[in-house]
């Protein structure tokens, strides 16, 4: 279903219902991979991923349509990670300038539904060096093809600024690759 | 003695016509003001008085003169000894040599083959060039070069080569990594979609955080695009108790199912905080100042937060 068609629906009360199911649908399975990549713990991102589209369900309603709809939710679904990013680590005691985030590296370690190899392993714990803004970036660029358009879309940060971030995370990475043969 | 002469014989009257009075011979045209110029030049010559005619000898070359001559005089000599020859009939041949060099020396640069009038319109073409250029304000690093009508985009050429390198990495990286590794379990996205519809039609039942009535004063707001969230987050907390103990009693004639067991209290303050945060305009900020308690002694909202915590929030926020 177009997304127009989605808003259309869920404006009227009849609907509503209807609409939103036919949105978690098409874009369910896209903000849980987006949360996962920046929670790593599978249990973390359900949750997330619950708050995100309980939120979109009472505020649907307020879209203005000034941008698309996917747009719109995955900047829901970044803020929602970020917060939740934030807590965890005041919840541990871990400084936020820390970018080494332990937490996320004790989740990553714990293999819980991870089913990738050495060089995707090698590649997570790459990420994990990098400020979480840097690696959410780096993970809409690479893993989800975004262009940097709609990444600036979502994040609010110019196409320059983004090109520049997502260059430098490359080169860290190629730079842990090479130190952690 | 008489003087024997006859030109006086004719004093009484002229003997020649008035007509052959006049002068037959004629001169080059400028000779008198040229005369000038030659006469002037030819005196410092014949002033001297000199055979030189104006040439000058170095000093004592007439004296040295004969001493060179003696000297190559020998040198002549000593030549005799020495047997130079060259091959037989060379100074015949050496014409005809000279003439089948210069073509086999053309032979090896090729001249490409031109238009006819390719030189003509040369020069032509090139002043059109140069006034095509000018009237499009070429400059080295101009901000918007047009090349056959194509732009690009100010400062293109200075990233570009960061982005190449990066797109570089980035297929190198991919050849490696091409997917993230994560998985889920089996059955999982059936069973979220479950849950996210339990969870919100459970939720559409409940009484909202936030009671009607100051949904209603939000909606008259007029739509500010001022980014005033964290003043707001900070007031929001005191704001939401003061409101929601007023608003709460009013509810109790509503209509709304109310769970009795469920006070704005038990809700935690953290919650509040951060619904009011991202479902608020930054306009909101006037509203709660409006009904925020203040004591006279208040140095100001948002006096009592940390500049360390501000500092952390605005960086971590996007």
């Amino acid at each position: 279903m177009e997304d127009s068609l989605i808003i259309a629906k869920f404006a009227t009360e009849e609907t509503r219902e209807e609409a939103f199911r036919e949105l978690l649908k098409k874009y369910q399975q896209k903000i849980y991979w987006h949360v996962r990549r920046m929670v790593i713990s599978h249990d973390d991102a359900d949750d997330v991923v619950q708050d995100i589209f309980i939120k979109v369900w009472r505020n649907l309603h307020k879209f203005r349509e000034d941008s698309q709809l996917y747009t719109w939710l995955y900047r829901i679904a970044t803020n929602e990670c970020i917060t939740f990013l934030n807590k965890k680590k005041q919840k541990k005691n871990v400084s936020l300038d820390d970018e080494n985030s332990a937490y996320l590296s004790e989740s990553l370690a714990d293999g819980a539904y991870f089913s990738g190899d050495k060089a995707q392993m090698k590649l997570q714990q790459a990420l994990l060096t990098l400020p979480d803004k840097q690696r959410l970036v780096f993970n809409m660029k690479y893993f989800e093809d975004l262009k940097y358009d709609e990444i600036s879309d979502i994040v609010g940060t110019s196409v320059g600024a983004l090109k520049a971030s997502y260059h430098l995370a490359v080169k860290k990475i190629e730079k842990f690759f090479a130190s952690n043969d | 003695m008489k003087e024997n002469n006859t030109y006086r014989n004719h004093t009484g009257g002229s003997p020649l016509p008035q007509s052959l009075r006049v002068n037959p011979f004629t001169l080059p045209e400028n000779y008198f003001e040229d005369l000038e110029k030659k006469t002037l030049w030819t005196i410092p010559f014949s002033s001297r008085g000199d055979e030189t005619g104006g040439f000058i000898v170095p000093s004592d070359f007439f004296k040295e003169q004969g001493e060179q001559i003696q000297k190559q005089a020998a040198i002549d000599a000593g030549f005799g000894e020495i047997n130079f020859t060259v091959p037989e009939g060379y100074f015949l041949n050496s014409a005809d040599q000279l003439i089948a060099q210069t073509k086999l020396d053309r032979v090896g640069t090729p001249t490409p083959d031109l238009p006819s009038d390719y030189f003509d319109k040369l020069s032509a073409r090139i002043i059109h060039r140069v006034e095509r250029e000018k009237s499009v304000g070429f400059t080295p690093r101009s901000i918007s070069r047009i090349e056959d009508g194509f732009t690009v985009p100010s400062g293109y050429f200075d990233t570009t080569t960061d982005e190449i390198l990066s797109t570089i990495g980035n297929e190198e990286l991919k050849a490696k990594v091409e997917t993230d590794g994560f998985a889920v379990p089996e059955g999982y996205f059936q069973s979220l979609n479950q849950d996210i519809l339990e969870h919100v039609f459970e939720e559409d039942k409940v009484i909202p955080f936030i009671p009607e009535p100051l949904q209603a004063v939000r909606r008259k707001k007029q739509d500010k695009t001022k980014i005033f969230t964290w003043l707001g987050s900070s007031a929001a907390a005191c704001a939401a108790v003061f409101i929601g103990i007023n608003f709460y009693q009013q509810e109790a004639s509503q209509r709304v199912q109310f769970d009795e067991t469920m006070t704005l209290r038990d809700i935690p303050e953290e919650e509040i905080i951060n619904y009011l945060s991202n479902n608020s305009d930054p306009s909101d900020l006037d509203y709660y100042v409006e009904y925020i308690y203040q004591p006279e002694e208040s140095k100001g909202i948002g006096s009592g937060i940390d500049a360390k915590d501000l500092e952390e929030y605005l960086n971590y926020t996007l």
